[in-house]
């Protein structure tokens, strides 16, 4: 298993670089391309942040659940490979968490600036919300339902119902909250600057998110190699 | 019984907690009509090996796998071949011991379960207390309720972790009678215990168990017993 | 699919005929959920001619609270001796287990809601223009809470801490339930707002279905990982 390692390590220095150099690239554009939005002023900056979070937290969403889907499937069969999607799972779930953190923050500061108030259950919002919870609820399974192995299973199994969960959240959320403003999701990007911005900004939030999520894989990985070492001695000591 | 005979088979079993191995890569076959004592020091991993062939845990390595006459059964099969009697003792509390019974026999597809349940709760001496619900019970006669589901169930392979707790000494010797009468009946029987005149008059095999290493596989008997229970002293306290 | 049948109906009338035998979640669950009618009463109710508007809310939030303690209560009974186990090890096929499980589960909570509600529509001096609706909502509401309150508290029930964690794992799938539920019901008590009833409760019906399906199938895996 040790073979290989530094390939991934590898990849993991060049995704952390690859990171940096283009959340750099993206404050330079927020900040020096775009323009200065018209109404809201300096204050819409923060939803190049914000919105590139929360797609990339939903992508983590969607990942974690694929993994959950593979640790249930593959099960016990492939203990090598049930290890991977779990790996996944945890990394993408933390990695959502912090993303997540990230979405909650900016979305009140902005709102305060854009409505006078600091929350308001805006249906993109609320469901950010309810996805971050799940999270949560993910990682306290993981920690707190049982055994290691009993745990990972049944979180796996939270992971594979949000997907449909998140489904009617969405929907219920939609028509639950009534006229909040939408404006500015809609007509924020008017000009090509903003839009190259924003596209910087998904992609530097990408990039670190995957960034994160790989390197906490190397740390599981690492775990489990010196797990399985300790097995072995185990094993083999009378 | 008119059925291909059954085979029950651990292949290489290991169960890891923590950084620890509570089993480590026990393979042995258990045939028809074997009566099969396993013995091992408090914490040498019998009620995990037990509990790992009656599918309650899963197996971290290898497999178990039950076959009758040639042909690997499907898991529904297994489970309904296979009867588990653990310390927790998988009859509900609140109800009466003839409800246990009947509801064991229909959950495991008996044909006549409320006439079984009356054959069985005579069989385990419950017949004066089968209408008392099972909280009620002391835990000798909590231990005969649950001997009687095995009964009730039709398992053709039994598997016990130390089946005579709280029974008395009446009901110990009945008890092992009863696992006897099992082995020459066709079934395979597993039982766990600390008690070398268990293995003396009821086994016809021992598995001694070490540190979650099969350390020993010995005939039944006298002779079997001593050189198991020597195996497993290994001078400690 | 006739011996699934009769265990189905074994394992369903066990749990009915413990439950008559020592009324234990009945009594207890209803008493708590008359309980925090009278606590609601008294934190929402010094203007009643806003009750129509506090009304559905708190009808759903006892009966989301109320079930939830049931739920865990449900499946202590299984956790003592390892009982679970006893169905799981049997030949009965596990979404056979789950779907008796969760049908125990809906029926305790129903019992439960009857006197609730009555003492609600009392206290609240609420009218129910539209039974029909109002029923449909709880019924489907309540397959939805049982379908996943009773896949996590049997995942559940040898958690330590399992008391908060079922709330903390199920309340964020039954938000978009409970906003359903709500909505209908202040249609049915007339409150002034408006809403398609029928989407709302197709809605209900869509979530049970897919959830129906998600779980049966995530059980027989989740407990044996």
């Amino acid at each position: 298993m040790a073979k290989g390692g530094s390939g991934a390590v590898g990849i993991g220095y060049g995704l952390t670089v690859a990171a940096a150099g283009m959340l750099a690239t993206a404050i330079y554009a927020v900040f020096l391309v775009a323009p200065v939005e018209a109404t809201l002023g300096i204050s819409q900056k923060i939803f190049y942040f914000h919105v590139g979070s929360a797609i990339n937290m939903l992508l983590s969403f969607a990942v974690c659940a694929m993994a959950g889907l593979a640790y249930l499937t593959v099960g016990g069969a492939r203990p090598h490979w049930a290890g991977i999607a779990d790996a996944v799972g945890v990394a993408t779930a933390e990695v959502g968490v912090t993303l997540g953190a990230i979405v909650l923050v900016t979305g009140p500061l902005w709102a305060r600036k854009a409505w006078g108030t600091w929350w308001t259950w805006e249906p993109r919002l609320t469901l950010s919300l309810m996805v971050f919870l799940l999270f949560l609820a993910y990682l306290a399974l993981r920690a707190f339902a049982g055994s290691d192995r009993f745990g990972r299973g049944v979180a796996a199994g939270l992971s594979i119902l949000g997907i449909p969960a998140v489904y009617f959240i969405h929907f219920a959320v939609e028509r639950w909250g009534g006229a909040h403003p939408q404006v500015v999701y809609k007509g924020g990007l008017s000009q090509p600057g903003m839009r190259l911005a924003f596209g910087l900004s998904v992609a530097a939030m990408f990039l670190f998110a995957a960034a994160l999520a790989w390197l906490r894989i190397l740390t599981e990985r690492e775990r489990r190699q010196l797990d399985a070492l300790y097995l072995e001695v185990d094993r083999r000591s009378e | 019984m008119n059925d291909a005979p059954l085979r029950l088979d651990c292949e290489g079993v290991a169960r890891v907690y923590g950084r620890r191995h509570v089993l480590r890569d026990v393979s042995f076959t258990a045939g028809a009509g074997e009566v099969v004592a396993v013995v091992g020091r408090n914490g040498a991993g019998k009620s995990t090996l037990l509990s790992i062939l009656a599918g309650r845990r899963q197996a971290d390595r290898g497999r178990v796998v039950v076959t009758e006459g040639d042909r690997p059964a499907g898991a529904a099969k297994a489970r309904s071949w296979l009867g588990f009697l653990p310390h927790d003792l998988l009859v509900y509390p609140d109800l009466s011991a003839r409800e246990n019974l009947v509801f064991t026999g229909v959950l495991h597809g008996q044909a006549r379960p409320v006439e079984r349940a009356v054959e069985v709760l005579a069989a385990v001496g419950l017949t004066a207390d089968a209408d008392r619900t099972v909280r009620t019970f002391s835990r000798g006669m909590q231990q005969r309720t649950a001997i009687g589901r095995l009964m009730a169930s039709g398992a053709r392979a039994w598997l016990l972790d130390e089946p005579s707790t709280g029974l008395d000494e009446f009901g110990r010797r009945w008890l092992l009678g009863l696992l006897a009468d099992q082995g020459r009946a066709g079934r395979i029987v597993l039982f766990s215990t600390h008690h070398p005149s268990e293995v003396e008059s009821a086994a016809t095999r021992v598995l001694v168990l070490d540190g979650g290493r099969l350390v020993a596989d010995l005939p039944g008997g006298a002779g079997g017993a001593s050189a198991a229970f020597a195996r497993v002293d290994g001078g400690r306290p | 699919m006739k011996d699934e049948i009769r265990r189905y109906l074994a394992i369903v009338g066990k749990d009915l005929r413990v439950e008559f035998r020592t009324r234990e979640i009945l009594y207890t669950t209803t008493l708590f959920a008359l309980l925090l009618v009278v606590i609601f009463a008294f934190a929402f109710l010094s203007d009643q001619s806003k009750s129509r508007i506090y009304g559905p809310g708190i009808v759903w939030v006892t009966v989301l609270f109320a079930t939830t303690v049931g739920q865990n209560r449900l499946f202590d009974r299984e956790r003592e001796n390892d009982c679970l186990w006893s169905l799981l090890l049997s030949p009965a096929a596990p979404s056979t287990v789950f779907l008796a499980k969760a049908t125990a589960q809906v029926a305790f909570a129903l019992l439960m809601q009857v006197p609730t509600i009555v003492l609600i529509l009392v206290f609240f001096d609420l009218q129910i223009t539209d039974p029909l609706s109002f029923v449909a909502s709880l019924a489907l509401g309540n397959v939805a809470l049982g379908l996943i309150g009773t896949l996590f508290a049997a995942m559940l029930m040898n958690a330590r801490m399992k008391e908060v964690l079922l709330p903390l794992v199920t309340y964020p799938v039954f938000v978009p339930v409970v906003i359903a539920g709500v909505k209908v019901t202040a249609v049915a008590v007339g409150a002034p707002v408006v809403e398609d009833v029928d989407t709302w409760l197709r809605f209900l019906a869509g979530f049970d279905m897919i959830f129906g399906v998600v779980t049966v199938a995530l059980f027989g895996r989740m407990v044996r990982a």
